[in-house]
């Protein structure tokens, strides 16, 4: 044996050793006896009691079962057989290392159950959507979906089961999962002021979740908000986040990372919203009376969604209390608002109403009497839910919402001889011309959800959207002796029929998978007349021109898998398919959706996200500011679906509790995005309206910084987006890129609310948004006379625009404050709200414009450029609401 | 009117609002403009048989009272068929001067280069269209119910013309009126545009032709692209304009068929759109159309056919 082998030699005899020594050390650890001279409970306690009497060092996995009742039978027993009697239902393997026992659970397979039910509040019984549903010591968990339903699927055993929403106190629950359960949660508001553990989770739901560029305002903080009149407004609430900026001072449009406004799918209750503005847009449709939970995807987005390529504003209404009846009402400057739900049936049937109406008309029409010309105008909205709780696994929903705008003068008052009904003696009646303008939605949905076994989830749903604007005049004259009269109307808008089916399966806690699809037809009314006379008041001739409406199906279907790669790293992965018949030509997408999530810490997560969108409808806009003559177009033979693909890279940060930090950047290019041409407008009724539009390509690139805190004395958020968006047409500014419409560099936003005690809180806000872009004419030159025709109205110059969008408007700021002062009363409580408005009268531009200005020194005429605001200084607001 | 109404429809519900009504306000705004001007503007409208008319001026800032400014030492140079016409001198002291030496005919293609004191030259050039003969022009009176409810008596017009199709071809109808009374012994003459009702589909596309949307009136002009060789044009005249008053001796009523170019039909599309918007600023301005390099306006040839028709009072013998 040489001297090298010999070496070998004697290392392999030092580590058989070494081995066999370790194996009697471990028989010796393991058959330590242990006295029990206490009785501890629970396998914890009993591993540590076993520590403090033997000086053994015990660790052990959290994929252990732990029962927290059980005892030790034993007076005296060895270390293993302790271990043994504590881990029979799930065996385990033991590890020992000198002085210390390693228990690590062994290698088999548990029999899974499945936990499943509905989380809802326990006061009102509404659902809660998003709720955490974990078990803390396998740390696997579920959220609720929009329904309030929740599976989780879990090893059989000990499990500590735990639930958790943000302003709700924790649930939990310990016991042995032995078999299906259904646990129906019902969570308990936090008392207000308290500063207690919201969170408890041990990775917070936004750190946890794959989403990124999605954010949720609890419906609290966005109905603390100061606002214009008093007037609750989700979409404004919207405009505050990062992102998201206005389309105009004081209006409830919405653009979204670069996007137009027609690029947001906004779904009340599943069902798509086509005109989210009153009053053109200064307040938007929603009362927030109605509204449970509103969330906002900007990017990354989940393969359920699809349609439009900027973003989707989720909004979900209130089911209804299953066991008493509440409501409240409102009264303000602008409208008054009434709201009540309750059961119908106790826990089977409830009943969510909301109604909100102006009554500027109504307080002004004593005034109007006796005016030659009486106009008037209003706005209402109309929300109404039934829920039926048909079983414990089938639930219906009947969704409604109506709202509309109405504009009318009436004149020409005549007092006309009639011929009495009843008796041959003359009668008078007044009889007046009249003009009326108006548009609204009628949206109605029907809703059954039925759990299939404990796993599959079920929805399915029956849509009717319908979204009209209308102009319509009276008039009455005299043929021969006799009076007769004319209606015409003209409207546009665009109706919806669909249907629509999703299904969440859970089949294991790793797995969150969706799957579904949908049909929709949509009508489109690109405008139509109607013209009725009624010849000597007898016999009524209705005539329609024109304006053939147009049938186009729409059809989606998706998969997505939402599931943990291992602990650290989640993804979801999705596609979504779509299809659209145009008039000959199918066109048609496959998206695939990417979104990911790793965990630094459970405070701390990286996020991103890829997303490719296509949209088949399209607005034609009037003009630059949205107004109700704007109309829904389809995609046509010639004019492609526009398509978006967006990444998305950010970071996730909770530092403390209930306080979530986030950065995102994104990248999105726009393809096939449209534009009025050069040489064309709206009222071009000479070319048909495919002829009228151009398609280019945009881009648009940002980072937002996003701190939320959602609930506390002081609560709030701050957000700050850095932008720049591009489009280029071949047809449009010489075929060279310009700054978009919706481009804005700077956009800061803040919102602090705070609690002074239980009585009374505040909010101030804060906006501040760089220029946006604005056209401009560079020369102003000679225009003859059209050597052919009469043309009275010629202007006499022509302006030359060099740039398509080549300045920027004035920097817009503007600060809101409000109070809220609130009393309880035996039948409920009532608040005051007062606040006001752009506190320090900063006027920002609403429109620029050239006009002649007298110099009252020179005499002279001189142009200048003038800025018009709509809100130049402050403006006060009071609200008066009972809660009961 | 259209505009009227659009406007009257904005405002009307934009002010109803009382607080948006009594709060909105306007202030002067300095931005820096880039306050350009100084481009070579030029108009030519080019009639076989007729004056060649130049305007030639510069145009100036945004912030200018003044619509214009005038050229001075300024010169232009004519081509016709490729073939050099001359170098003429363009008067300092106006911005439109008429020239007697040319003589253009339908099918002539033109030139025109306008040199300013700077040499700086504008460029523009043109074909004066073929004249589109009218062949037949038939009549009918009937009743007509507009998209108001109103109904009308008119006189159905059908003029009727042979289209090129093998070209783009850009077209024009207007019908003047000519009327002459004798009122207490004195003979007096008017003329006017009339407003015929557009009944033919070449006139719009769309649907919405109406009167609570009306569209804007692109006062007759159309292309061919509904047109494929033959074409019968139908528009409805108003009785209003041939009815004969006792007072009325002779009414004439002229139907102009002009054939233009498609830099004619550009440039009035957008001259229209742009006034329509004028005044309006939620709007995107549209700029008007222009054929000249390295200048601004419209440098075009136009051609056009006409029949008409008279309408006598009968003397009662």
């Amino acid at each position: 044996m040489n001297t090298r082998t010999y070496q070998i030699y004697k290392l392999i005899l030092f580590l058989s050793g070494l081995l066999t020594s370790h194996s009697v050390l471990s028989q010796e650890v393991l058959n330590v006896h242990v006295i029990f001279k206490e009785s501890p409970s629970g396998t914890r306690n009993i591993l540590e009691y076993i520590e403090q009497q033997t000086g053994v060092v015990v660790s052990y996995s959290n994929k252990l079962c732990f029962n927290e009742e059980i005892k030790s039978p034993f007076r005296e027993a060895t270390i293993r057989k302790i271990l043994d009697y504590l881990f029979k239902d799930c065996p385990a393997v033991y590890i020992v290392r000198e002085n210390k026992v390693i228990i690590k659970a062994a290698n088999y397979h548990p029999k899974k159950y499945t936990i499943s039910g509905y989380v809802t509040d326990t006061l009102n019984k509404e659902v809660m959507i998003g709720a955490n549903i974990y078990d803390e010591n396998s740390l696997l968990g579920t959220t609720s979906n929009n329904f309030g339903f929740y599976s989780l699927t879990l090893p059989e055993g000990y499990i500590s089961f735990k639930c958790s929403y943000i302003g709700y106190q924790k649930y939990v629950s310990g016991f042995k999962l032995n078999k299906d359960t259904v646990i129906n949660i019902s969570l308990i508001p936090q008392p207000e002021l308290e500063e207690v553990s919201v969170m408890g989770v041990r990775i917070p739901a936004e750190i946890e979740s794959t989403s990124s560029g999605t954010i949720s305002v609890p419906i609290e903080q966005i109905r603390n908000l100061p606002v214009f009149l008093g007037e609750v407004d989700l979409l404004k609430s919207i405009q505050m986040l990062p992102g998201v900026q206005s389309g105009g001072e004081g209006f409830s449009g919405l653009n979204v990372r670069g996007g137009g406004p027609d690029q947001n799918l906004v779904l009340l209750d599943d069902v798509p919203v086509y005109n989210v503005g009153h009053l053109l847009g200064v307040f938007s449709i929603f009362n927030a009376d109605a509204i449970n939970k509103v969330s906002i995807i900007k990017g990354g987005f989940p393969a359920r969604f699809g349609g439009r390529l900027s973003s989707v504003v989720d909004i979900r209404t209130f089911d209804g209390d299953s066991k008493n009846i509440n409501g409240s009402a409102s009264i303000g400057i602008l409208s008054s608002r009434v709201s009540i739900n309750g059961p119908l049936i106790e826990d089977k049937l409830m009943c969510s109403l909301s109604f909100r109406r102006t009554y500027y008309d109504l307080i002004s029409a004593p005034f109007r009497i006796n005016s030659d010309e009486r106009n008037r105008y209003y706005f209402f909205d109309l929300n109404g839910k039934l829920t039926f709780l048909m079983s414990d696994k089938d639930k219906f929903y009947l969704s409604s919402y109506w709202g509309e705008d109405e504009y009318d003068a009436r004149y020409n008052f005549n007092e006309i001889e009639v011929y009495g009904k009843s008796s041959s003696k003359s009668e008078y009646e007044t009889i007046n011309d009249q003009r009326e303008s108006g548009w609204g939605n009628l949206i109605l949905s029907a809703r059954w959800n039925h759990v299939f076994g404990k796993k599959l989830f079920s929805n399915i749903t029956a849509v009717f959207s319908d979204y009209r604007f209308h102009i319509s005049q009276t008039q009455n004259y005299m043929l021969g002796d006799k009076w007769n009269y004319i209606y015409q109307r003209y409207f546009s808008g665009i109706r919806d029929f669909g249907l629509k089916i999703d299904f969440d399966y859970i089949p294991f806690a790793k797995h969150y998978i969706r799957f579904g699809g949908s049909v929709t037809s949509h009508s489109f009314y690109p405008g139509i007349d109607v013209v009725m006379s009624d010849i000597n008041k007898i016999s009524p001739v209705d005539t329609t021109y024109g304006g053939n409406y147009l049938v186009r199906p729409e059809v989606h279907m998706y998969i997505e898998d939402d599931f943990k790669v291992f602990s650290r790293l989640k993804v979801n992965i999705g596609a979504h398919f779509s299809a659209f018949m145009a008039e000959t030509k199918k066109y048609t997408s496959i998206e695939p959706r990417m979104l990911g999530r790793f965990l630094i810490t459970n405070e701390l997560s990286l996020k991103g996200s890829f997303s490719t969108m296509s949209q088949y409808i399209h607005l034609l806009k009037t003009a630059n500011v949205a107004l109700p003559t704007d109309m829904w177009l389809p995609v046509s033979d010639n004019i492609k679906p526009m398509r978006s693909r967006q990444s998305s890279f950010g970071v996730e940060w909770s530092p403390a509790k209930d306080i979530m930090i986030s950065v995102e950047g994104y990248h999105k290019k726009l393809s096939d995005i449209l534009d009025l041409k050069a040489e064309s407008s709206f009222f071009d009724y000479s070319l048909n309206w495919e002829e009228l539009l151009v398609s280019g390509d945009g881009e648009s690139n940002g980072l937002e910084f996003f701190l939320h805190k959602k609930t506390g004395v002081l609560s709030g958020w701050f957000g700050y987006t850095l932008s720049k968006t591009t489009n280029r047409f071949d047809e449009l500014n010489n075929g060279n890129p310009f700054p978009s419409n919706t481009d804005r560099r700077h956009d800061v936003s803040m919102f602090l609310s705070y609690k002074f005690n239980k009585k009374v809180d505040g909010g101030i806000t804060w906006l501040f948004g760089s220029g946006t872009p604005i056209t401009l004419p560079s020369d102003k030159y000679y225009a003859p006379d059209i050597p052919t025709g009469q043309y009275d109205e010629a202007v006499g110059y022509n302006m030359l625009i060099s740039t398509r969008n080549g300045y920027r408007m004035p920097n817009f700021h503007r600060m809101d404050i409000g109070f809220n002062f609130k009393k309880k009363k035996n039948w409920g409580m009532r608040i005051w709200s007062a606040g006001i408005i752009n506190v320090y009268g900063r006027q920002n531009p609403f429109f620029l414009y050239f006009d002649d200005n007298l110099n009252e020194e020179t005499g002279e005429f001189y142009w200048s450029l003038k800025q018009f605001s709509l809100f130049p200084f402050p403006i006060p607001y009071v609200r008066y609401t009972i809660k009961f | 009117m259209v505009h009227a109404q659009l406007k009257c429809f904005i405002m009307c519900v934009l002010i109803v609002f009382p607080v948006m009504f009594f709060t909105g306000c306007e202030k002067d705004i300095e931005i820096e403009l880039k306050d350009e001007g100084n481009k070579s503007v030029l108009y030519s409208f080019i009639y076989p048989d007729s004056l060649f008319t130049l305007h030639f001026s510069k145009s100036v800032g945004v912030l200018s009272e003044e619509n214009y400014a005038l050229v001075k030492n300024s010169f232009f140079k004519l081509y016709k068929n490729g073939l050099y016409q001359g170098k003429y001198q363009f008067p300092d002291d106006t911005m439109a001067w008429h020239w007697r030496n040319f003589e253009f005919e339908p099918g002539d293609s033109i030139l025109l280069k306008a040199i300013d004191e700077n040499r700086d030259t504008a460029i523009a050039q043109t074909t004066i269209p073929l004249i589109i003969p009218v062949e037949r022009l038939d009549t009918l009176s009937s009743a007509y119910q507009g998209a108001d409810g109103i109904a009308y008596n008119v006189l159905k017009c059908n003029l009727t013309f042979t289209d090129n199709v093998y070209t783009d071809d850009y077209y024009q109808l207007e019908i003047i009126q000519e009327r002459w009374e004798v009122i207490d012994g004195n003979e007096n003459y008017y003329r006017q545009v009339v407003d015929y009702i557009k009944d033919d589909p070449v006139f719009y596309s769309r649907s919405q032709q109406g009167t609570l949307m009306e569209g804007i009136d692109f006062k007759g002009l159309f292309n061919d692209e509904l047109i494929n060789g033959r074409y019968s044009l139908q528009c409805l005249v108003p009785d209003s304009y041939y009815k004969l008053y006792w007072f009325d001796r002779k009414i004439k009523l002229t139907f102009y068929l002009y054939h233009h170019t498609e830099e004619f039909y550009r440039y009035f599309r957008t001259k229209l759109i742009s006034d329509y918007y004028n005044g309006v600023p939620i709007f995107e301005p549209v700029n008007v159309y222009s054929n000249v390099e390295n200048g601004i306006g419209l440098v075009t040839g136009m051609s056009f056919a006409l029949d008409s028709l008279v309408f006598e009072q009968e003397v009662s013998p």
